[in-house]
């Protein structure tokens, strides 16, 4: 939601107006927690091409096992070690060095490094929303309580 | 009788436009996606020359393509997308407009069924 200038009052809200609003926020922090989980696997997935490159680039032999399915493998060998195709989104793949394989994908996840750190201070501040809301709910309800002892009493 | 009877009909149609805006919005931030992707794939493209091998991936296979080519697929499908953003967003404000005048609609016949 885009922070709008005019400020509501937590305290002069109906219960049921924060009840509903402390909803729409939970729903939010929700949103936004699974956003920062796919950006995160996304990173790990990022980093395991940059370890296979450094991996197949350290490796002396050119032997490897080829995968067919998740259960079975063909020994192979690699003809070029300095040449990859990189995913570069969308179908499209690019012939790349290590150099520049390596560049792209550090590229990327400094991206998402930035995008999770925005997204993480969001998080905070609904959080703070949240915190606020709440307070001001349960103060709402000690006073509906005590309105309610005084009117049993009158 | 004849103000409940519309009361829920008009509530039906309410939640049948929410419905639609739901899916609208859905919609809009597919194409969000598929955009800021594609937008990625051309600040790539900015950084290769014609000398760079490009594959395009047509089912299994890759299938070599020229650079310019590639680039200027790529270009077209943002246009495309671009356009499809702003159709997008007519048909959220439209259907938001009809689902205010459906709640003042709502609104009003419960204000006279109360009274």
């Amino acid at each position: 939601m885009p922070g709008q200038p005019t400020t509501v009052d937590l305290n002069s809200l109906a219960p049921q107006q924060l009840v509903d609003f402390r909803k729409s926020i939970d729903q939010e922090i929700n949103h936004f927690t699974q956003s920062l989980q796919a950006l995160q696997t996304a990173q790990t997935k990022l980093k395991e091409c940059i370890t296979s490159i450094d991996n197949l680039e350290s490796s002396k032999s050119d032997d490897l096992l080829i995968p067919l399915t998740s259960s079975l493998y063909l020994p192979g060998k690699s003809l070029k070690k300095n040449e990859f195709l990189v995913d570069i989104g969308t179908g499209y793949f690019v012939e790349k060095s290590a150099k520049d394989a390596k560049q792209v994908y550090e590229f990327k996840i400094n991206k998402l490094n930035d995008d999770a750190k925005k997204l993480k201070d969001i998080l905070v501040q609904k959080n703070e929303i949240l915190n606020s809301v709440n307070l001001v709910l349960r103060k709402k309800m000690i006073e509906y309580e005590s309105q309610q002892e005084a009117a049993q009493k009158a | 009788m004849a103000d409940k009877s519309q009361f829920e009909k008009l509530s039906l149609e309410f939640n049948e436009q929410q419905n639609t805006l739901n899916d609208l919005i859905s919609t809009r931030s597919q194409l969000e996606t598929q955009y800021q992707e594609n937008k990625i794939v051309l600040n790539e493209f900015d950084s290769l020359n014609d000398e760079s091998k490009i594959y395009k991936l047509t089912g299994p296979i890759l299938v070599p393509q020229e650079f310019a080519e590639a680039k200027l697929n790529v270009t077209k499908r943002i246009e495309f997308i671009e356009d499809e953003i702003k159709r997008a967003e007519t048909k959220i404000s439209e259907e938001e407009k009809k689902i205010e005048g459906t709640r003042e609609k709502l609104l009003a016949i419960r204000a006279s069924m109360g009274a």
